[in-house]
C-alpha cells in the first residue's frame, strides 16, 4: 500500500507547513513570499518551502478559518495579499504547539535515556 | 463544516471563481516580485535574479493547480472535467456507445410508454373527492354477467340501504348528433341520474352541475373539453342550449377540466340528465318505470367509517329479495347477485378489455428492460476489460484509485442518462403509436399519455444502477490490479476462463433465454392475429360496406317497415352497389341480441338455457349481400311482410341441435306468441367474436318486426369505401331524421375487434425481434473482446500447426455450452409463459411445436453466426505478427 504510506507522510508534512506558518504569521500580518522568507532565515537556511506548497497551504488555511487575508501596499509599494492569524488559528496553534512540544520531548527522550 | 455552510460557499465560490483565479495570479506575480527584488537585494544582476525567480516558482501552472485543490469548489470542476472526459471517451467508440445508448433508450422508453398506458387506464383514480370511499355494482344473471341495473332497481338500492352517502346510476355513452344552433356535432353522450356529480364529489367550471330535482328537467352539463371544442370556452355556452333529435336541452354548468367521466379511457362530452331519456334514446317506454330495460351502471359512496364488507352484508339480501319479487319470467331474471368492488378507478369495460393485453405487454417490457441491461453490461464487462492498460496507466502516473473509478462511473452514468433521455423521446413516440392503435378499436381514447415520471424515473434508476455495477465491477478489478504487469503486456490470461469470463456467460446465458421466452411469445402473438384474420367468417364481407344507424323516431311497425323498404330500393338503384339490405345487428358490430322461451316443433327443451338463442333482424337478400351461403331453403323477400306467415332462417348448429339429421326446412318456432316456420338453413358463420364458437343463430324477417333500421348493409362491385358518401347522402335524402353515425367496412370491424390482439402482437413481435439483435450484439460483444485477449495464444497454437477449424471450434467453444443451457431454460421458460396466455391465443396451443422449434433454431442460428464473425477472424491471425507483439 504504497499510496497510503505517501499520504500519511504527505498528512504530517502538511500539519507541520500549517503549524510553521501560522508560528510566522503570530507575529504580524505577512505576504507569501515574506512567509517563506521567514521560514527560511528562522530554520537556518535549512527549510525552504517552495511556492508549490506554501500557497496551497496558505489557502487550505484560509478557507478552514485559520488565517484570513487582505490586499495591501508593501514597503516598497508592491500590491501583495497579507495574511494573518484569526482567533481559532491563535488556538489551533496552540494546540499545534503543545502536541507538537510534547511530540519533540517523547523524541528526545527515547533518543537519549536518562 | 455543515450543510448550509458548504453549500453557501459553493455558489458564492462559484460566482467568485473568476475572482479567486485572478486574484491567485496577482498573488503569485507579487511573489515573483519579492523574490527577484530579495535575490537582487543579495547581489544578483536584475537578469539573473528574474530567471532565478521564476525557476523557483518552476512552473506556475502547477502552482496554480495545486492552490486551486485546495479551493472546495473543484469538486464541481473536477466533474466537468470528468465529464469532458468521459464524453470524449465514448465519443471515441462510436459503436459501443450507439449500442449501449440505443438498448438503454428502448428498454427505458418502451417500459415508460407501456407503463403510461397500464397508469391511465388500469391503476389511476378518477379525479375525484375521496376516491377510496366508492364502489363499484355489477349485476349478474344467476349464469352470466349483466353489468348494468333496471332503473326501478336502482331506485330500490338507492332508497333501501344505510351504507351509502349516495348511489348514482349512469348510462354508457353514446355518440349522438346534436344541433347547437348554427351547426351539428357529434358528442359523447351520457344520460345520468341527478345525483352523479355530487356522489363523485365533482365542483363544477362553470354554472352548476346537476342535481336530484333534474331527473324529470332537459338539462345538461357538458366537459370542459366539449365547452373548448364547441364554445371556444366562452361563459354565456351556459344557458344555452342544444338540440338533439328534436327536443330541446338546457346547458347548466361545465365540468371541472380534469374531469373526463366515470370510466378510464373514455371521455363523455355531455350528461344529461334521465329528463332526457326518452328524446335521447326513442324509446317508447320511460326507462325510469320499465324493469325490463337494464340501463344504470352503478357506483355508491360509502358513508365515512363504512367498509365495502359491510356495504356487501346489507345489499345482499336486498338483492335476493329483489330477485325473488321478480317472478320466473326470464327476461326479468337479470339480477341474481351482484358483485361489489372498489370503484375508485371508475367503471370497468376498457379495463377489463385490456387488462390481459396490458399486463403481457408490460411484462414483455420489463424483460426487454432486464435484456437491455444485461446487453449494457457486457458490453461494459468487455469495454473496461479492453481498457486495463488505459486504466494501469493513468495509475502509474499518480491518478488515485478513487479518481479512476470516479471517472469510470462519470462514464457509465452518462451512458444511462443519454439512455435515458433518448428513452423519454422514445416513450412519446411509441405512446402516440399506442394511442393511435388503440383508439382505432375503440369509440373514444382519451387518457393522458405523457410519459409517466415515476416510471422513467424508476426506469433510468435501474439503468444507472446497471452501470454503476457493472461498471464499477470491472473498474475496481482493473484499479486493484498491480499496475506493473498490466503495463508490461497487452496478453492477458487465457481470457474464457477467468472469473470475468464466468460473468460474461452468465450474461449470455441469461440473453439466450430470455430472447427465446420473448421470441416465443411474439411468435405466439403474431400467429394468433394471422389465425384471427384469416379464420372462415362463414361470409364474404370484401365488397361490403356497414352503416350504423342511430336511434329515431318510429311512428309506427308499417311505418318503419316502409322506411326500410324504401331505403332498400334507392340503395339498390345506385349504380355499382349490387345489393342492399337491412339488419339490427352489424355482423361482428358491437352489439348483439339474444332470444328467449323459443319453442320448437318436436323437441322437449332440457332446460331454460336449451330455450334460447342468439338473433339477429335482417331485411330481404341479406345472405346475399353478406355473402353467407344458404345451404337449404330460401332467403327472406320482399314478400315476407307484415301481413305473410311467420318465417325464420336458422344456422347450421342451431338446426342440428333440435333436427339433427332431419331437415330443419318447414319446422315451426314459436316465439312471442306467433308461429314461425323455418324457410331456410345457413352456413354458420362469426356473428360478434372471430374466437366464437358458433352459437345457435336464429334470424327473423326485419320486415316482420319493424322495429327501427340500426343497420344498412351494402355489396358494392368494387372498393366498398368509395361509396360512402354516397350511400350517407342517399340514406339522408330517404328521411333526413336517419342519422348514419358509422360508415365501415367489415375489414374495418374486424380490425377493431382485434385491437387488443393487434396491440400484443405488433408490441411482443417488435421488442421479441429486438431481443435477438441484442443477443446477437451481446455475444458479438463478447467473444470479439475474447478473440483481441488471445489473439497471442492463437498465434502460439496456429504455429505449433493447428488448423483453422480447430481455432474455430475453440472460440466457438467457450460459448456453445452457455447457448445450450441458455436454450434449454429458455424453452422450459416460454413453455411456462405460453401457458400463463393460452387464454390470448387462437388457433394454437402454448406448445405448439412448429413456433417452438422455429424460435429455437433461430435464436441458436443467429447466437452461432453472431459468434461465427469473431471466431472467422480468430482464424485469420498471422501466427509471426501475433507472437512479435508479444
Amino acid at each position: 500500500m504504497k499510496n497510503n504510506a505517501k499520504s500519511e507522510k504527505a498528512a504530517l508534512l502538511q500539519g507541520t507547513l500549517d503549524m510553521l506558518i501560522m508560528q510566522t504569521l503570530q507575529r504580524g500580518a505577512e505576504h507569501g513570499h515574506g512567509i517563506g522568507v521567514a521560514i527560511k532565515t528562522r530554520s537556518g537556511d535549512l527549510l525552504n518551502i517552495e511556492a508549490g506548497s506554501l500557497y496551497p497551504a496558505l489557502h487550505r488555511l484560509e478557507r478552514q478559518d485559520l488565517i484570513s487575508s487582505e490586499w495591501k501596499l508593501s514597503d516598497n509599494n508592491q500590491r501583495a495579499r497579507y495574511y494573518r492569524l484569526t482567533p481559532s488559528g491563535r488556538k489551533q496553534l496552540m494546540a499545534e504547539e503543545s502536541k507538537w512540544d510534547l511530540l519533540v520531548k517523547a523524541v528526545s527522550r527515547v533518543r537519549n535515556p536518562v | 463544516m455543515n450543510w448550509k455552510r458548504w453549500r453557501w460557499t459553493y455558489w458564492t465560490d462559484l460566482f467568485r471563481r473568476r475572482k479567486l483565479a485572478r486574484d491567485l495570479d496577482d498573488e503569485l506575480n507579487a511573489h515573483v516580485q519579492f523574490e527577484i527584488q530579495r535575490r537582487i537585494g543579495e547581489g544578483q544582476s536584475p537578469d539573473e535574479a528574474r530567471r532565478a525567480a521564476l525557476r523557483d516558482v518552476r512552473s506556475l501552472d502547477s502552482v496554480k493547480e495545486a492552490t486551486r485543490d485546495a479551493w472546495t469548489w473543484t469538486s464541481i470542476e473536477r466533474l466537468m472535467q470528468d465529464l469532458r472526459y468521459a464524453a470524449r471517451t465514448l465519443l471515441k467508440t462510436p459503436v459501443f456507445t450507439g449500442i449501449a445508448i440505443l438498448s438503454l433508450a428502448l428498454g427505458i422508453g418502451a417500459n415508460t410508454a407501456i407503463f403510461s398506458l397500464v397508469n391511465a387506464l388500469l391503476l389511476r383514480t378518477l379525479p375525484v373527492s375521496h376516491p377510496e370511499e366508492l364502489v363499484l355494482l355489477t349485476s349478474y344473471s344467476r349464469e352470466y354477467r349483466v353489468g348494468d341495473f333496471a332503473y326501478p332497481d336502482y331506485l330500490r338500492l338507492r332508497d333501501q340501504t344505510q351504507v351509502f352517502s349516495g348511489l348514482l346510476g349512469a348510462g354508457s355513452g353514446n355518440r349522438m348528433e346534436v344541433d347547437l344552433g348554427n351547426r351539428t356535432d357529434r358528442p359523447q353522450i351520457q344520460i345520468v341520474t341527478g345525483n352523479y356529480f355530487t356522489v363523485l364529489g365533482v365542483q363544477p367550471l362553470q354554472g352548476r352541475l346537476l342535481v336530484a330535482d333534474d331527473d324529470n328537467a332537459p338539462v345538461a352539463v357538458i366537459s370542459h373539453g366539449f365547452w373548448q371544442r364547441s364554445f371556444g370556452g366562452d361563459p354565456s355556452a351556459v344557458g344555452k342550449s342544444l338540440m338533439i333529435h328534436g327536443s330541446l336541452c338546457a346547458i347548466v354548468g361545465v365540468a371541472p377540466p380534469e374531469f373526463h367521466g366515470d370510466s378510464a379511457g373514455e371521455a363523455t362530452d355531455v350528461w344529461m340528465s334521465l329528463g332526457m331519456q326518452q328524446a335521447v334514446t326513442f324509446s317508447r317506454f320511460d326507462m325510469r318505470k320499465v324493469r325490463y330495460v337494464t340501463w344504470a351502471n352503478m357506483i355508491g359512496r360509502l358513508k365515512p367509517g363504512m367498509t365495502i364488507e359491510q356495504a356487501r352484508a346489507e345489499v345482499a339480501p336486498l338483492v335476493a329479495q329483489i330477485h325473488e319479487s321478480a317472478g320466473t319470467s326470464p327476461d326479468k331474471d337479470y339480477l341474481h347477485h351482484i358483485v361489489m368492488e372498489p370503484g375508485g378507478r371508475g367503471f370497468a369495460e376498457m379495463r377489463e378489455r385490456l387488462q390481459a393485453p396490458l399486463i403481457i405487454l408490460m411484462t414483455v417490457v420489463a424483460l426487454v428492460l432486464l435484456m437491455a441491461c444485461t446487453n449494457l453490461a457486457s458490453l461494459l464487462l468487455a469495454r473496461a476489460a479492453s481498457r486495463q492498460r488505459e486504466i494501469a496507466t493513468r495509475l502509474a502516473i499518480g491518478a488515485s484509485r478513487m479518481r479512476v473509478i470516479r471517472q469510470l462511473l462519470t462514464e457509465s452514468v452518462l451512458l444511462a442518462l443519454i439512455g435515458g433521455a433518448f428513452g423519454l423521446l422514445l416513450a412519446m413516440w411509441i405512446n402516440r403509436f399506442l394511442l393511435n392503435l388503440v383508439s382505432q378499436g375503440f369509440v373514444t381514447i382519451t387518457i393522458n399519455l405523457s410519459p409517466d415520471g415515476r416510471i422513467l424515473l424508476f426506469t433510468s434508476a435501474v439503468s444507472v444502477l446497471t452501470g454503476i455495477l457493472f461498471g464499477l465491477t470491472p473498474a475496481i478489478q482493473a484499479v486493484r490490479r498491480d499496475a506493473g504487469p498490466a503495463l508490461k503486456t497487452t496478453s492477458r490470461t487465457i481470457a474464457g476462463r477467468t472469473r470475468r469470463g464466468w460473468l460474461r456467460n452468465v450474461l449470455i446465458f441469461a440473453q439466450v433465454a430470455l430472447s427465446l421466452v420473448l421470441l416465443t411469445a411474439g411468435a405466439l402473438f403474431v400467429r394468433t392475429v394471422r389465425n384471427l384474420k384469416t379464420v372462415d367468417t362463414g361470409f364474404a364481407a370484401g365488397n361490403v360496406l356497414s352503416v350504423g344507424i342511430a336511434p329515431h323516431r318510429t311512428a309506427g311497425p308499417a311505418q318503419e317497415a316502409d322506411l326500410a323498404a324504401r331505403l332498400i330500393d334507392r340503395l339498390s338503384a345506385i349504380p355499382g352497389i349490387r345489393s342492399a339490405t337491412v339488419a339490427v345487428n352489424a355482423t361482428l358490430g358491437l352489439a348483439g341480441s339474444g332470444v328467449y322461451g323459443l319453442e320448437i316443433e318436436g323437441y322437449t327443451p332440457k332446460n331454460e338455457d336449451d330455450q334460447r338463442a342468439r338473433a339477429n333482424w335482417v331485411g330481404p337478400r341479406y345472405f346475399e349481400t353478406l355473402g353467407m351461403s344458404v345451404l337449404q331453403g330460401r332467403e327472406f323477400s320482399m314478400a315476407d311482410t307484415l301481413n305473410s306467415s311467420g318465417v325464420v332462417i336458422v344456422n347450421q348448429t342451431m338446426a342440428r341441435h333440435y333436427f339433427g339429421e332431419e331437415s330443419a326446412i318447414g319446422k315451426r318456432i314459436r316465439f312471442n306468441k306467433r308461429d314461425h316456420e323455418i324457410v331456410g338453413v345457413v352456413r354458420d358463420a362469426k356473428y360478434r367474436e372471430l374466437r366464437e364458437v358458433s352459437p345457435r343463430m336464429v334470424f327473423f324477417a326485419f320486415l316482420q318486426y319493424p322495429n327501427g333500421v340500426r343497420n344498412v348493409e351494402v355489396r358494392t362491385d368494387d372498393n366498398p369505401l368509395a361509396f360512402a358518401e354516397t350511400v350517407r347522402s342517399a340514406i339522408k335524402q330517404v328521411d333526413p331524421q336517419l342519422d348514419a353515425f358509422e360508415v365501415a367496412t367489415v375489414a374495418q370491424r374486424i380490425d377493431r375487434k382485434l385491437t387488443p390482439e393487434y396491440l400484443v402482437a405488433d408490441i411482443s413481435g417488435f421488442f421479441s425481434g429486438l431481443t435477438l439483435l441484442l443477443v446477437c450484439i451481446g455475444i458479438y460483444g463478447t467473444l470479439s473482446y475474447s478473440v483481441a485477449g488471445r489473439t497471442n495464444e492463437i498465434g502460439v497454437r496456429m504455429a505449433l500447426g493447428a488448423k483453422r477449424s480447430s481455432v474455430l471450434l475453440l472460440i466457438l467453444r467457450d460459448i456453445l455450452w452457455t447457448l445450450i443451457a441458455g436454450l434449454a431454460v429458455g424453452l422450459a421458460g416460454a413453455l411456462a409463459a405460453g401457458r400463463v396466455v393460452e387464454s390470448l391465443l387462437f388457433g394454437l396451443k402454448p406448445n405448439d411445436p412448429v413456433t417452438l422449434t422455429f424460435v429455437v433454431l433461430l435464436v441458436a442460428a443467429v447466437a452461432l453466426l453472431a459468434g461465427y464473425i469473431p471466431a472467422r477472424r480468430a482464424t485469420r491471425v498471422d501466427p509471426v505478427s501475433a507472437l512479435r507483439a508479444e
